[in-house]
C-alpha cells in the first residue's frame, strides 16, 4: 500500500513537472549547463552543483531541487565527452571511458561511442532513480528505529570507510582527512551546552563553519589552483559523425547495464564514494565477465557503456543515504545536503515526516533530468564540444570570482569569503600530498551528528558502551569499523593469508585424498 | 599530486605537523568542562564538549605519528633533510604561476572584494589572471605578477594605513578610480606585450573583453536579481544602482 502510494506521489509529481514548460525548460537548462561543466576539463560535477547553489537562493525549493539535480546529471554525463575525444577525463568519473572510447573515436566511432554513452547515462540515471524510490522509504523507515549510538557510528562509519576507499596513497591519509573534517566541525559553540569550542573569541565562528562556503572552498580552490598552475596543451578534439541513440548496441549489451547499475547504485550508496570509483570498478567486473577481455582498452563497446551507466546510476545511489540518513553518498550529493539545508529541507530519518513527497520529487526530478539528458546529448553535441577548445585560463578565473561571490552571497558575511579561501589553500595543499577531499567535507557535514549523538547516547547508557554490543545494527556497524581498520594491518592481511593458503591446502589434500580413494577403488 | 619520492618526504613534514596539530587539539580540549559546570549544566566526562574533541586529537596525533614513523623507515625523512640542506631558492615557471594564483586570490578576497567597488574589484582581478595565464608567456607572466604585486602594496598602504578613508572623504570614490586605474595599466601592458606573443593580439582581445564583461553581468545579477548586498558598494554599482531603479 505504501509502495503503491510512493508511486502514486512520484507520477504526480513528474506530470507536474513534464505539463510545467518552466521547469522542462529549467531542466534542459541546468543539464546543457551540466554537461558543458563535465565537459570541460577542469570543471566538475561538484564545482558546477556548488556554484549553481548560490544562484538558488533566491528560489523555492522545489525550483532549485530541479536545477541543481539536473546540473549534476549533465555534469556526471558530460565528462565522457572529453574522455573519448581527446583522451582527458572531463571529471573523475568518466576517467575509465576514456580507456575505450578514445580508441574508438580515433578509429572513426567517435559519434558512435558518445551515442553509447549518452543512453547508457540516460539508462544508468532512470535506474538509480528506481532504486531511490523503492529504498529510501525503507531505509527512512528503519532509520526511525535507529538510537543516537547509530548515528554517532553512522556517522563514524561514513568518515572511515570514505577515508579508506578514497585515499589515492597511504589509507591513513584518508582517515586523517575525515578527523581533520570532524575537527572543522567542531568549531562553534557546541550543541547541547553551548559552550564556544575552537572560537578563539571571533564571533563570527560562534555559530561554526558554513558548510556551504567550506565545501566551495574544498572542491573549487584547489581545482582553480591546479589547473592555472600547468601551462595548457592545447588537444583537438577527434572529428566524429552523427550520433545515434544506438540502441541494438544497447539492447545487445543488457547485462553489462544492469550489472554495471548495480554496481553504480551499490557504490554511491556507501558514503562519500563517488562516481570515479563506480566507473573504474564497473569497468574492471565488465572486463572480467566478457568474452572478449583482450578488446578492452582497444575500444570494446561494453566497456564504455558499463562506465558510463554505473557512474550516472551512482547519482541515484548516492542519493539514498543522503535521503534517507542524511549521509552523503558522493561529493556532489554532499554539495546537495548544503543546498537542501540552505533551503531549509534537513535530510535523514524524519524528511518523510517533515517533508512527505520529497524523496518522490527528487525520483521524478532524476527521470526528467536524464531525459533531458539524453535528448540534449543526442542534439547538442556537436556544439557542446567546442568547449573542449577552450582554454581553462579563460574561464577558471571566471570560475573564481563565481566561488568568491558565492560563497559571500550565503547571509552577505564576508568571514565566509576569508574562511574559504583558507579552506581552499589547506584543501590544495592536501590534494597535492596526497589526502582525499572527500573524508575531509563528509567530516564537516557529519560531525554535529557525531558530536551531538555520541554525547547523547552516553547520557542515555550513564556512561556506559554497552548498547554498542547490544544493539543489533549498532554492533554490525561498530564490526564493520573494526574490520575496515583492520584489515588496512599487515598483521590481518598476512593473517588472512595464511588462513585461506591452510584452507586450501587443506581443501586440496583431501580432494587428493579423494581422488586417491577413487583410483585404488578403480584399481580394486 | 606528487611524485612518491616526494610524497614520503611531504610525509615527514605533515607528519610533524599532524603530530603537533593533535597534540593542540588534544591541549584545547583539556580547557573544556569535563567534569565541572559550565552555564549551570553540570558535566559529566561523557557529557562534556571537550569528548569528541579529545577524541579527534588522540586520533589525529596516533596517525601522524604513524605517517612519520612511515616517513622514516621509508627513507622519506632522509630525503627531507637532505633537500632542506641542498634547498637553493629558484623560481620556476610553475613556481611562478602558482604564487601568481594563490597571490591574486587572496589579494582579491582579504584587500579588494572588502575594500573597492565590487566590479573595479573583479575587473583588476580579471585583468591580470585571464592575460597572464592566457598569454602563456613567462616574460608577461613576471611583467604582470610584478606589476599587480606593486598595485596591491599600494591599494594594501591606502587602506590599512588609513589614507584610504581620508582620500574618499575629500574626493568621493578615490580608491575606485586608483583601482581602476590600476586595471587599466594592467590592460594596457597586456595590449602592449600581446604584439610579441603568438595569437597575442587575439588572446588580450578576448580576454579583455571577458574582464570588462563578466563583472558587467555577475555585478547587477548578484545585486539586483538575487538582491545580495554586495560586499562594496563604490562608483559603478551606484551607478548601476541609478540605472537600474531609473528604468524600473
Amino acid at each position: 500500500m505504501a509502495a503503491l502510494q510512493s508511486l502514486q506521489a512520484f507520477g504526480l509529481h513528474f506530470l507536474g513537472l513534464i505539463t510545467d514548460p518552466v521547469s522542462i525548460l529549467l531542466v534542459f537548462g541546468a543539464v546543457v549547463m551540466g554537461i558543458l561543466f563535465g565537459a570541460t576539463p577542469g570543471l566538475t560535477a561538484t564545482l558546477g552543483v556548488a556554484l549553481l547553489t548560490t544562484l538558488t537562493y533566491g528560489m523555492d525549493h522545489g525550483t532549485a531541487l530541479v536545477a541543481l539535480l539536473a546540473i549534476y546529471v549533465g555534469g556526471v554525463y558530460g565528462g565522457s565527452y572529453a574522455s573519448i575525444l581527446i583522451n582527458i577525463p572531463g571529471t573523475a568519473a568518466a576517467a575509465a571511458t576514456a580507456l575505450d572510447g578514445y580508441p574508438l573515436a580515433k578509429r572513426g566511432e567517435g559519434g558512435r561511442a558518445l551515442g553509447l554513452t549518452t543512453t547508457a547515462s540516460a539508462i544508468g540515471t532512470a535506474i538509480g532513480m528506481l532504486f531511490v524510490v523503492a529504498l529510501s522509504p525503507l531505509i527512512s523507515e528503519l532509520a526511525l528505529q535507529f538510537t543516537s549510538f547509530e548515528f554517532f557510528l553512522l556517522a563514524l562509519f561514513g568518515i572511515i570507510i570514505s577515508g579508506t576507499l578514497t585515499s589515492p596513497d597511504k589509507v591513513y591519509k584518508g582517515w586523517i582527512a575525515g578527523f581533520l573534517g570532524l575537527f572543522l566541525a567542531m568549531i562553534g559553540r557546541d550543541l547541547l551546552q553551548s559552550y564556544p569550542r575552537f572560537t578563539f573569541g571571533f564571533s563570527e565562528l560562534a555559530g561554526g563553519l558554513n558548510v556551504v562556503p567550506v565545501l566551495i572552498g574544498a572542491f573549487g580552490i584547489p581545482q582553480i589552483i591546479s589547473v592555472l598552475k600547468d601551462r595548457f596543451v592545447p588537444k583537438h578534439a577527434t572529428k566524429f559523425d552523427r550520433i545515434m541513440p544506438e540502441l541494438g548496441t544497447i539492447a545487445r549489451n543488457t547485462r553489462h547495464i544492469i550489472r554495471s547499475a548495480l554496481i553504480g547504485v551499490g557504490i554511491g550508496a556507501v558514503p562519500g564514494i563517488g562516481e570515479d570509483i563506480a566507473g573504474w570498478v564497473s569497468y574492471g567486473a565488465a572486463k572480467n565477465s566478457s568474452d572478449h577481455p583482450e578488446k578492452f582498452g582497444d575500444g570494446a563497446y561494453e566497456a564504455v557503456i558499463s562506465t558510463e551507466t554505473a557512474n550516472n546510476a551512482c547519482i541515484g545511489g548516492a542519493m539514498i543515504p543522503l535521503l534517507s540518513l542524511g549521509v552523503p553518498g558522493s561529493p556532489p550529493a554532499a554539495m546537495l545536503l548544503g543546498a537542501f539545508m540552505l533551503h531549509g529541507i534537513a535530510p535523514g530519518p524524519m524528511l518523510r515526516i517533515d517533508n512527505p513527497g520529497f524523496i518522490e520529487e527528487v525520483s521524478a526530478v532524476l527521470l526528467l533530468a536524464s531525459i533531458a539528458m539524453w535528448v540534449a546529448g543526442m542534439l547538442l553535441a556537436k556544439q557542446v564540444v567546442k568547449v573542449l577548445r577552450v582554454p581553462p585560463a579563460v574561464f577558471m578565473p571566471i570560475i573564481a570570482v563565481l566561488s568568491v561571490i558565492g560563497s559571500y552571497a550565503l547571509g552577505g558575511n564576508l568571514f565566509n569569503l576569508y574562511l574559504m579561501v583558507v579552506i581552499g589553500i589547506v584543501a590544495y595543499i592536501l590534494t597535492e600530498t596526497g589526502y582525499p577531499i572527500a573524508p575531509l567535507v563528509i567530516g564537516v557535514i557529519l560531525g554535529p551528528m557525531a558530536d551531538q549523538n555520541l554525547r547523547r547516547a552516553l547520557m542515555v547508557s550513564n556512561g556506559s558502551f554497552a548498547p554498542v554490543f547490544t544493539r543489533p545494527v549498532s554492533l554490525i556497524l561498530f564490526l564493520v569499523i573494526v574490520l575496515t581498520v583492520i584489515s588496512q594491518f599487515k598483521f590481518y592481511k598476512t593473517a588472512m593469508k595464511s588462513l585461506r593458503a591452510r584452507i586450501f591446502r587443506r581443501g586440496s589434500r583431501q580432494d587428493a585424498l579423494a581422488g586417491g580413494d577413487r583410483s585404488s577403488k578403480n584399481d580394486s | 599530486m606528487m611524485e612518491q619520492k616526494q610524497l614520503r618526504q611531504a610525509d615527514f613534514a605533515m607528519g610533524i605537523g599532524f603530530v603537533l596539530f593533535g597534540l593542540w587539539i588534544v591541549g584545547q580540549a583539556a580547557g573544556m568542562p569535563r567534569t565541572a559546570s559550565f552555564g549551570d549544566v553540570s558535566n559529566v566526562w561523557y557529557v562534556s564538549p571537550a569528548l569528541l574533541p579529545f577524541i579527534i586529537g588522540g586520533c589525529v596525533t596516533i596517525l601522524g605519528a604513524v605517517l612519520l614513523t612511515q616517513a622514516v623507515i621509508s627513507g622519506g625523512a632522509r630525503d627531507f633533510i637532505a633537500s632542506v640542506k641542498r634547498f637553493r631558492p629558484k623560481i620556476t615557471e610553475k613556481g611562478l604561476r602558482f604564487s601568481a594564483i594563490v597571490v591574486a586570490l587572496i589579494a582579491y578576497v582579504y584587500l579588494l572584494v572588502p575594500h573597492v567597488d565590487f566590479y573595479v574589484a573583479t575587473l583588476l582581478f580579471l585583468a591580470f589572471t585571464t592575460l597572464t595565464f592566457y598569454f602563456e608567456d613567462e616574460a608577461y607572466l613576471r611583467t604582470s605578477f610584478v606589476t599587480f604585486l606593486i598595485v596591491c602594496a599600494v591599494l594594501a598602504v591606502l587602506f590599512f594605513g588609513g589614507l584610504a578613508a581620508a582620500l574618499n572623504a575629500a574626493f568621493a570614490y578615490t580608491t575606485d578610480v586608483i583601482a581602476l586605474l590600476a586595471a587599466i595599466v594592467m590592460l594596457v601592458l597586456g595590449r602592449r606585450a600581446a604584439r610579441q606573443i603568438e595569437h597575442g593580439v587575439r588572446k588580450f582581445r578576448l580576454a579583455a573583453l571577458l574582464s570588462v564583461v563578466v563583472p558587467f553581468v555577475i555585478t547587477p545579477l548578484f545585486r539586483f536579481v538575487l538582491l545580495v548586498r554586495l560586499p562594496n558598494e563604490g562608483g559603478i554599482v551606484d551607478l548601476m544602482g541609478l540605472i537600474y531603479f531609473s528604468l524600473r
